[in-house]
């Protein structure tokens, strides 16, 4: 019986001797282990960076958008019209009983300008509960006044963003900057969120209404619910309010719709899984073709070794020690190739990560899955060729040419 | 205990080419003793061949039994038969068929890697052999820088390589010029003074006259068996030429 670390030996050996061949046949696999290695990852990041961003706007909230508005048979678009008011929103607040804070959102983008600074940045019109739904803080200065909401001042609070722009260095507070050349009182500025959700200037969002749109309605009401778990309950009931108000027959589609972001997020995040595993198991198929790719060659490398086959039978090898010696040869070429497919694959991971700006997270399950799995294109698409090789006649063998 | 490294009793063996069976081998028995030197001759398709595979434990026989040193081969399976080439039988083939790409020594250690044997042992009894032979200085060479009496020589260190009881030579002397030829023969005759039983198949009578005994075969069977009446020595050859 031959030792291992001969059979190996002996497998390096022949690999080094067709040199380019050997590196075309791991290539299938480096290629394979690369791209399943690269798809995991970038497929994580994507997801992960998606997560995040919903988990930035809190995992409670819900939102509700205006539907498609329905006039004399001819219906709008989604957001055609605004269905949504103010009242819908205060209505939200004292009606539902698992709501926790109502934000109604108007919201234009526009030029602000303080000094010889300018900045074209998202201006949102809430209501100070705003900050509640959010959770979000005031870093300096205060959040303007359900009395400033009601009347409609001119005062605003600014993200961090804007400050950093407006004014690189002045202690904002106080100042006074103009929005779409209205003049507004900077009466706070929020803590730092990132992900740059800090371009953004809060005012009342009566005042947007009329500085801004010029119209009643709002974009949108985001709602917190009480907890996570309520979140079906308040958005069942904010249905049912609105529903009611805005007297829609039971057998009509709301003109509005209710999103609740956990629902979001987790279809958002069961949807990027299931896109890792399609990219996953496409990635997979050319380490399938690899596996071939290494069958195919074992194969003509028995053939072309036939001579050799019968000589080392003539001086003893039983059929197990060449079983052996092509099988290792075929796992030995396929490791290495999950090895420099890892590398490669991480390699290719990072430059993604770093093109896209997302993290691309190694994720050593999928590095050992593939590793594992080239070893196992190894044995499988290297054993019929190694039988083959096994089963040889060695007095065929030794008279072949 | 037999005397007898090879005892074979009636032995018979058909090849299938297709339809048509080929009686290779007809109720064929010999005996050869412990030590001696056999030339084994005969034309193209006499069965020779045949029977040094029967011998070479590379195939069994139809009908009848093959005793190599007391032990019946004629009814083992492969891996059984893979052992006896393995622990009793060296041999050396006319195209020397030694690994390519693979150095000298290493070429010499194969028998003992299947063997198992450890790697200080593989190469202690490798360089013995080798130094019988007279390739002492070229156990690190490549196969492909050698002349093609030195790739012979190799083969047949390699075939010591295990202690065999009988070395099994089919036209050793086939692809040598006539000197190396008799240079080959006079390692053979040197390791059967030492004991070692040689059974070789050649086409050259020259050759034959240096082995004990010529056994003919036409046909499927043997039609001479004589021992060879002036054996010639291959050392005095050489030393005669040069």
């Amino acid at each position: 019986m031959i030792d291992f670390g001969m059979t190996v030996k002996i497998a390096l050996r022949a690999l080094r001797v067709h040199k380019l061949r050997s590196l075309l046949t791991m290539l299938g696999i480096i290629i394979g282990v690369g791209a399943v290695v690269a798809m995991v990852s970038v497929g994580q990041g994507a997801s992960m960076q998606i997560t995040q961003r919903i988990a930035a706007l809190g995992s409670n909230v819900l939102q509700v958008f205006p539907g498609s508005s329905s006039s004399g048979g001819v219906r709008g678009g989604s957001g055609s019209v605004s269905t949504l008011t103010l009242e819908d929103a205060k209505a939200i607040a004292s009606a539902c009983p698992d709501v926790a804070a109502v934000a109604p959102i108007v919201s234009r983008n526009a030029q602000v300008v303080y000094g010889n600074q300018n900045w074209f940045t998202s201006v949102t019109g809430t209501s100070t509960e705003y900050l509640q739904v959010r959770s979000w803080d005031i870093a300096d200065g205060n959040m303007f006044t359900d009395d400033d909401v009601n009347a409609g001042t001119k005062v605003c609070v600014l993200g961090q963003t804007i400050v950093d722009n407006l004014f690189p260095d002045e202690d904002p507070v106080g100042a006074i900057i103009r929005i779409s050349n209205a003049p507004f009182t900077v009466v706070g500025v929020l803590t730092v969120k990132g992900s740059d959700q800090d371009d953004i200037i809060l005012i009342p969002v009566v005042t947007a209404q009329r500085r801004l749109t010029g119209r009643t309605g709002v974009n949108r009401i985001m709602v917190s619910a009480i907890s996570q778990k309520r979140g079906d309950a308040a958005q069942e009931q904010i249905t049912e309010l609105l529903r009611r108000r805005h007297n829609i027959r039971s057998s009509a589609d709301d003109d509005f719709s209710v999103r609740n972001m956990a629902d979001i997020a987790s279809a958002v995040a069961s949807s990027s899984r299931v896109l890792t595993l399609l990219l996953a198991s496409i990635a997979s198929v050319s380490l399938l073709v690899g596996g071939i790719g290494i069958m195919n060659i074992m194969l003509v490398s028995v053939t072309e070794r036939t001579r050799e086959i019968g000589i080392r039978m003539a001086v003893g090898a039983k059929g197990r020690d060449v079983l052996l010696q092509f099988l290792v040869e075929a796992v030995v070429t396929s490791l290495l190739g999950g090895v420099l497919g890892i590398l490669f694959g991480i390699g290719a991971s990072q430059l993604i990560g770093l093109l896209a700006k997302w993290s691309t997270p190694m994720v050593p399950g999928a590095i050992l899955l593939a590793f594992g799995f080239s070893a196992v294109v190894g044995v499988f698409f290297g054993y019929y060729p190694a039988r083959r090789a096994a089963n040889l006649d060695p007095i065929e063998a030794l008279r072949y040419e | 205990m037999a005397t007898e490294v090879i005892l074979v009793n009636s032995v018979s063996k058909t090849y299938k080419v297709g339809e048509t069976e080929v009686r290779a081998l007809c109720d064929v028995s010999i005996a050869i003793p412990s030590g001696q030197f056999v030339a084994i001759m005969g034309p193209s398709g006499s069965g020779k061949s045949t029977f040094m595979n029967l011998l070479g434990c590379l195939d069994r026989p139809d009908t009848g039994s093959i005793l190599l040193d007391g032990i019946d081969i004629a009814h083992l399976d492969r891996n059984e038969r893979a052992a006896i080439r393995n622990k009793k039988i060296g041999f050396v083939f006319q195209n020397f068929s030694l690994l390519a790409r693979t150095p000298v020594l290493e070429n010499v250690e194969l028998p003992l890697v299947y063997a198992g044997a450890d790697a200080g042992e593989r190469r202690e009894r490798a360089q013995d052999a080798l130094t019988r032979v007279g390739l002492a200085g070229k156990i690190n060479n490549q196969i492909t820088q050698l002349s093609g009496g030195e790739q012979q020589r190799v083969a047949i260190a390699r075939s010591l390589v295990n202690r065999p009881s009988l070395i099994l030579a089919d036209e050793p002397t086939g692809n040598l010029d006539t000197r190396t030829s008799i240079e080959i023969m006079a390692i053979f005759q040197r390791l059967n003074r030492d004991g070692i039983s040689v059974v070789l198949v050649t086409h050259e009578l020259d050759i034959a006259h240096y082995t004990m005994r010529t056994v003919m075969f036409r046909d499927g069977r043997i039609v001479k068996d004589e021992p060879v009446a002036e054996p010639r020595s291959a050392d005095e050859e050489l030393g005669k030429a040069a």
